[in-house]
Formats: structure tokens, C-alpha cells, sequence
């Protein structure tokens, strides 16, 4: 039986493979590179906004080494990721591709980013310019967009706000559709920056040649308005098949518009919307 | 930022790291608001660096591996710990406070391995649980429940395993993770698919969550720091962290842990080899670190994760890699028509040394039951129920010259009573190995069972029209059932016992879980008889 004596025990058995430093004062890597693919990076400050920089994080050393570069955006610049960490073979370069954005409001010039491996920092520029105005009245653009789920990356919600209502540009990341397969109901809601007027939505779902809309379209959906903080049921779209239903109700003072999907007409699979807009 | 040590405080700490065994448990136990013990080689944490829970794995006679990782803000760069090594005590104990302490010591937590910690405690009693905990400076981990193996040769008893796979974590809650905490389970087996690879959105899909999920997690992972960041995700999960407090596991990976349905060198884009090989470095990497496996850790892409577990006499586990070492799927992948490829013997999924040291490991076994741990579905699984046979490409059907050599050895090996676990597929099936799947009345010489996933599918069906298909196309298979959940197998001399146990939903938390069938094998006599 064991007893309490067992002081002697040498249990520090700490299984980790001995590769990092052997002391708390490790060594600073060397042997890193860090570049990008463009000089400097143009940022417009709009959500759903496709900008960046590719950063290419390589290693001239003579073995392989994993490898961390941190990277910080002056403010209020949001970066998709502020540390790359990687395995990195000899004579091997990561191509990482880093998403840029700006809030709306971000005032116009020049700004940041910093990035820092080992011994290496690079400085790369950027240039933040006006943000765009829509002008056909369509409030959903250049607003935030959520989803209850996106199929990334090819499906994104910001895809059903781009300005694209091409169904034929399907899988190119200017549509959404849900990533959970049979799973009803998904949602897709824009946020509006102050309360807007609404009293018409038009929803474009997906009618390619390949992929017609009374087939793969969306079926059922409720579209719904956010007012003093609670939703409300303004529509009901039911046994739909056609491309684009133009969906008008007394109008409303709305913080945000959310389309309930109910029904695909492929049965249970996916919801696919090409565009949404909203209008007074 | 790090906190100022006053000297009394720094007096306990030294006391605590000088004494052990009971004394130890004294200091551990004073961890009490007021009576903090402290920082000092912590590294600087600051906040609970426990956020991830604790886990422990791969259970010998004498030996189980514990596992936390340091976190104080997991879904930030490093997980919000400095880039600094921390020291890192640990204790085991035969009992749940702590008063009798078998085994403790220090460890380090170093940035390079994401501040993860793996102690393989050693020198343990076999077949008995332990309890064991963490502890940096004032902040104590949650204590986790571990269960040595059973002595080798042992005769007689009972062993008890809980199963599942495919955690997809915005396919729903981790209901299913709850009640499997509450089984008396003497070891988990998780087939696979711990972690996706995809981007999540903010909603956080089916949980539909009301704090969004962070900006970070909507690109797919690719590199060391993102697959971290998902694993963090999943393992914030109170669910999750409660099924490995009460159990060992016994882990493999499927594809979902790189990327879906890569094939050893070949990606899903096909990309090229060299890129991917980093990418699948980068998720090896993640992958050891966030599961309570034996070192070394991987050192670039490849890593040896097939390997054996003995339960004294009553059953042998053999865990697959059927990813690492495949040939690139048959015809295009995805379900297709009988081909030549399908066929082709230079094609394979273990590959020939993992397959030889199976097969070569099944004749030696001496236990009554010999289980693999596998990922893909080994039987013949037909999809169209008309004479058109339609196969999937990324399962052993789509590797039909292994797949011959593996049914072919276990057929031989019919005696030793073989067990097929399998996941991947998000299902319930409990189907019989035959000689010839074609002919119903041909020996079984095995049984595999597919205990369906945790949480990936989301809420599920009873039967889909698919599985309706299956079931109409196989007449092996005896059993469908979509819903989320696990399979508990109780092996003992004479029998194994398999319930198949489901929730009825995922998209929302809290559903209750339920026996939805069971099956007996009797040793010696393989197939399956519903009970």
C-alpha cells in the first residue's frame, strides 16, 4: 500500500518534446522574412468591404522552424488576423492573405499596419479613402450584414449586399447561402446605422441556368422589421418560385430587416439568397 | 502585467513546491479567497488561464496522460498569455479531494506548444480511477476523473467504452458531450472530426448564439495560429469540457482536422504538395496540442497517431489513421459506379504498413475482443438499392484492394472476435461483416458499429430517405438511426453489449438522451442480436 511518503517521487515529467528554448531568455529567431504583395494597401471604410494585402512569411534558414509575425493596424483599422503562426521548411515562404477594413466614419488618409517576426519588421502603408454612397435607394448597401450561418468562403452574407444581383456569378462569393444543410429556419439581416424608413424589400434568390429558382430558389420566408428593439412579421412569402419577389407593407421606422428563411424549393437543404435590398 | 508578490506569500509558494504528497494537497487545498499562494514563474497570466478545462488520455496499466493548456482569453492571439514559458503544478490523487496523493510535480507550459501542458504520470495502479488538477500560481484547475487500463493478462471483469465522433461546433450544442459526461464510461473513443475546418459566423450557425462569435473565425483554418483559435472555440465548450473531465479519451483524426476529405498529400483544391504539407503541419501541430496524447509532439507534417491499447484479457483497441497515408480518392471522389480505380491495388487508405501491423497485431492479441478505431465505413455500403452499385469514393469502398486485405484478415480472425468502430458519416448503423455482402446467408465474421456523431448534421432525422436506401440496398446493415449522440459498449467474457443512444435535438441545449436500440454479440459467435 502506498503511503504518505512518497516525497521521493521524481515525478516532473513534462512530456513536451524539447524543441522550444531550453531557457526563459530564448534567443530571438533569425532567418525570417516578412513581405507583402503590394506597396500599400487601399482601404475604403464600408463593412463587406474585399481589401488587403497578401503577407509573405518566409524562412532562409537551413531547418524548419514554426514561426509566429504579429501584426497590429493603428486604430480604428481592423485586421482578419493579427498573428500568423506556421511551420515554415527551409527556403519555404507562406503566403497568407490579410484582410483590411476600415469602420464607416474612418476618417480619410493615411495609416499602418505593423508586422514583426524574429528580427524582421515591415511597415506597410495605408490609405484610407471616402467611403461610397449609394445612390439608388437601396438601404442595404454599405451597412452591416449577419447571417445565421455562411457557407465560407464561397457564400458569404456580404455576398447578398455587394450590389451583384447576377445569379450566373453564383460561387463566386456574391451570394449567400447557409452552411447548415437542412436545417430550417436561416436568417440574413442588414443593421442600419440610425433607423431608416421601410416599406418595400426585394429579394433576388438564386436562378441561374444551372441552377433555376424554382428548383433551388427559396420558397418560404418572413420578412421581418426591427422597430424599438423588437421584430416584427411585416411579410409573408409563401410557394415562391420565381427570381425576384418585390415585397411592399405600410411603411416603418426600422433599426434593422431580417429575412426569415422557411422553405427551399430543393426540399431540405439550403437557403440562397443572390440580393437583398431595401427601400422607403 | 505581473502581480506583486508580498513575502509572506512567497514563502508559501516555496513551501508549496518543496513539499509534496500530503503537505501538498495542504497547499493546493488553502487556494481560497484571502489565502492566495501567489505568482512567481507564472509568466505574467493574468485571469484564469483554465478556460479551456482539463482532459486526460491513452491509458496504460501504469500510466494516462493529463492535459490542460493555459488560456486566459482564448480567442486572442497566444490565447491571451504572454509569450513567455509558465511553470505549471500538477497532482494525481486517489480520490476526488485530494487527501491521498500518489503523484505530482511541475511542468512547462512554453508558447511554442501554445502553452499546453502533457504529463505522462506514470507509475500508477492498474484499473482504478484517479483524479487529478492543475494548478498556476492562485488560480486551480478543474479537477478531472482519469482511469488507469486493467492489468495486462487480467481475466474476467468488464470494460466500458463511450464513442462517437464529428463534433462540428456550429452544428449545435454539445448535448450529447453532457450525458456522455454522466456515464460510467471507463474510457472515451472519439473516432474523428474533433475539430472543422471552416470559417464560422458570427450566429455561430444552429446555436445561434446571442454573443457573437468573434471576427477571427470567419476565414477557414489554415495556419498554426487559426487552427489553434478553433480549437479554443470547441474547447470553451462546458459540455465538451465536462466529457473529458469524467473519462480518459482515446483520440484519432479524421479529415475535418486539415481539411475536408484531403487524402494524405492531396488536398481538397489540390493544391500544391508543398503548400499543403505546411498546412497539414500546422493542423498535426494544433491538433497534439489540444488533445491529451503522449509526446513528442509532431515536428512538421508528418506524425505516427496509429497505435494500441490493451484492456487485460476482455479487449484490444487498435486506433487507425486512415487520412495520413491515402492514395487521392478514386475517380473524382464523392459516390460513383463500380470502377477499375475503385480497385486498383497500388490504391490505399492505412497503406500497407499500418495494414500489416494491424493484421500482424490481431493474430498476436490474446484478448476476447479486438476493436479498431476507424474512421471511414468498412463494409460494403451501397447506396442504390437496384442492382447498380453505387460506393463512396472516400470510404474503404473506394479502396477495394485494401479493403479485400483488411475483410480478408479479420474474416481469418474470426475467432478473435472483431469490432469495427467507425465515424465520418454522422449516422447510427450496426451492420454485420459477411464473408460475401452479397449473400445475406454468408458467414459474419464481424461486426462493425457506427455510434453516429456528437453534434455534426445538426438536429438529424430517425431515417432519411438515404438511409432508407442503405438500409433497402444492405441487407448487413441492421440499424439506422440520424440523430446526434454515442454508442456505450460494454465488453466482458462472454458478450459485448452496444446501446445506441441519441438526442433528439442540437439546436438548442438540453435535450434528454435516450436508448434508441441495443444489440448483443456473443464471443465467439459474431453478429448481431438485438435485444
Amino acid at each position: 500500500m502506498r503511503s504518505r511518503t512518497l516525497a521521493l517521487i521524481v515525478a516532473v515529467v513534462a512530456a513536451i518534446a524539447t524543441t522550444g528554448p531550453a531557457v526563459a531568455d530564448r534567443s530571438v529567431q533569425r532567418g525570417l522574412t516578412l513581405s507583402a504583395d503590394v506597396a500599400q494597401v487601399a482601404v475604403t471604410p464600408v463593412p463587406c468591404a474585399k481589401q488587403g494585402f497578401e503577407l509573405r512569411f518566409g524562412n532562409t534558414g537551413k531547418t524548419a522552424v514554426y514561426a509566429d509575425a504579429f501584426l497590429e493596424a493603428a486604430t480604428p483599422l481592423t485586421l482578419s488576423r493579427n498573428l500568423v503562426s506556421s511551420y515554415l521548411p527551409p527556403g519555404y515562404t507562406l503566403k497568407v492573405r490579410i484582410d483590411v477594413n476600415a469602420p464607416r466614419g474612418t476618417a480619410p488618409g493615411k495609416y499602418a499596419i505593423s508586422i514583426k517576426a524574429g528580427d524582421q519588421k515591415l511597415t506597410l502603408p495605408v490609405e484610407v479613402g471616402e467611403a461610397p454612397v449609394d445612390t439608388t435607394g437601396n438601404l442595404a448597401r454599405y451597412v452591416p450584414v449577419t447571417a445565421s450561418s455562411e457557407h465560407l468562403p464561397l457564400y458569404p452574407a456580404c455576398g447578398a449586399v455587394d450590389g451583384d444581383r447576377d445569379s450566373e456569378h453564383w460561387a463566386k462569393t456574391t451570394g449567400w447561402n447557409d452552411s447548415t444543410r437542412g436545417n430550417f429556419p436561416d436568417w440574413l439581416q442588414v443593421t442600419f446605422d440610425q433607423p431608416q424608413t421601410v416599406g418595400r424589400v426585394d429579394l433576388y434568390t438564386l436562378n441561374s441556368k444551372q441552377y433555376p429558382a424554382a428548383k433551388y430558389g427559396l420558397k418560404d420566408w418572413d420578412v421581418q422589421t426591427q422597430v424599438d428593439g423588437s421584430w416584427q412579421t411585416v411579410a409573408q412569402v409563401r410557394n415562391n418560385t420565381a427570381p425576384l419577389v418585390s415585397t411592399t407593407f405600410t411603411p416603418v421606422t426600422a433599426t434593422a430587416i431580417r429575412v426569415l428563411a422557411l422553405a427551399s424549393n430543393e426540399g431540405l437543404t439550403y437557403s440562397r439568397i443572390v440580393e437583398l435590398e431595401a427601400y422607403q | 502585467m505581473t502581480e506583486d508578490l508580498r513575502p509572506a506569500v512567497r514563502l508559501a509558494r516555496r513551501r508549496f513546491l518543496t513539499l509534496t504528497g500530503a503537505a501538498t494537497a495542504v497547499a493546493f487545498g488553502t487556494n481560497l479567497p484571502g489565502t492566495a499562494i501567489g505568482t512567481g514563474g507564472s509568466g505574467g497570466l493574468t485571469g484564469n488561464p483554465f478556460t479551456l478545462g482539463v482532459a486526460s488520455g491513452d491509458p496504460l496499466p501504469d500510466a494516462v496522460v493529463i492535459w490542460t493548456r493555459l488560456a486566459p482569453k482564448p480567442y486572442e492571439p497566444l490565447g491571451g498569455a504572454p509569450y513567455k514559458e509558465v511553470r505549471v503544478e500538477w497532482q494525481v490523487a486517489t480520490d476526488e479531494h485530494f487527501r491521498r496523493i500518489v503523484r505530482s510535480g511541475r511542468a512547462t507550459a512554453r508558447p511554442e506548444f501554445a502553452h499546453s501542458v502533457h504529463v505522462d504520470v506514470r507509475g500508477l495502479e492498474a484499473g482504478r480511477h484517479y483524479w487529478y488538477r492543475f494548478r498556476v500560481d492562485r488560480y486551480l484547475s478543474p479537477t478531472g476523473r482519469t482511469r488507469t487500463a486493467p492489468a495486462p493478462g487480467q481475466r474476467g471483469g468488464q470494460f466500458t467504452l463511450g464513442v462517437s465522433s464529428c463534433q462540428s461546433w456550429p452544428d449545435g450544442y454539445y448535448t450529447a458531450q453532457r450525458h456522455l459526461a454522466n456515464e460510467d464510461v471507463d474510457a472515451v473513443v472519439f473516432l474523428g472530426d474533433y475539430v472543422y475546418e471552416y470559417g464560422i459566423a458570427a450566429a455561430g450557425g444552429l446555436r445561434n448564439v446571442t454573443t457573437p462569435v468573434p471576427n477571427q473565425f470567419r476565414t477557414e483554418a489554415d495556419t498554426l495560429d487559426r487552427y489553434r483559435l478553433q480549437y479554443a472555440l470547441y474547447k470553451s465548450d462546458p459540455d465538451l469540457q465536462a466529457a473529458h473531465q469524467n473519462a480518459p479519451w482515446i483520440t484519432t483524426w479524421d479529415d475535418h482536422e486539415v481539411q475536408d476529405n484531403y487524402a494524405g498529400t492531396v488536398s481538397k483544391s489540390n493544391a500544391p504538395v508543398e503548400d499543403f504539407l505546411v498546412r497539414r503541419a500546422n493542423a498535426y501541430r494544433a491538433y497534439w496540442e489540444h488533445l491529451p496524447l503522449r509526446g513528442p509532439a509532431p515536428q512538421g507534417p508528418n506524425y505516427l497517431l496509429y497505435r494500441r491499447f490493451t484492456f487485460g484479457r476482455v479487449a484490444e483497441l487498435s486506433v487507425l489513421d486512415t487520412r495520413q497515408y491515402r492514395s487521392d480518392q478514386a475517380a473524382g471522389d464523392g459516390w460513383k459506379v463500380d470502377s477499375d480505380a475503385r480497385r486498383d491495388p497500388a490504391r490505399v487508405l492505412a497503406g500497407q504498413q499500418q495494414t500489416q501491423w494491424f493484421l500482424q497485431g490481431l493474430n498476436r492479441s490474446r484478448a476476447t475482443w479486438n476493436v479498431l478505431a476507424n474512421q471511414v465505413i468498412m463494409s460494403r455500403m451501397d447506396l442504390d438499392p437496384t442492382p447498380v452499385d453505387l460506393y463512396n469514393m472516400d470510404a474503404w469502398d473506394g479502396y477495394g484492394a485494401e479493403q479485400k486485405v483488411m475483410q480478408d484478415g479479420l474474416a481469418a480472425n474470426r475467432h478473435r472476435n472483431p469490432v469495427v468502430l467507425t465515424g465520418d458519416v454522422h449516422a447510427g448503423y450496426a451492420l454485420d461483416m459477411k464473408r460475401d455482402f452479397a449473400d445475406p446467408d454468408s458467414q459474419t465474421y464481424g461486426v462493425e458499429i457506427v455510434p453516429t456523431s456528437f453534434s455534426s448534421g445538426g438536429n438529424g432525422v430517425p431515417v432519411s430517405a438515404n438511409g432508407q436506401k442503405f438500409l433497402d440496398g444492405n441487407p448487413h446493415l441492421k440499424f439506422v438511426d440520424e440523430r446526434r449522440g454515442y454508442s456505450v459498449l460494454r465488453f466482458d467474457n462472454s458478450q459485448l453489449r452496444v446501446d445506441y443512444k441519441v438526442v433528439p435535438y442540437v439546436d438548442k441545449p438540453g435535450a434528454p438522451v435516450s436508448t434508441v436500440r441495443s444489440f448483443v454479440v456473443e464471443a465467439g459467435n459474431p453478429g448481431l442480436e438485438e435485444r
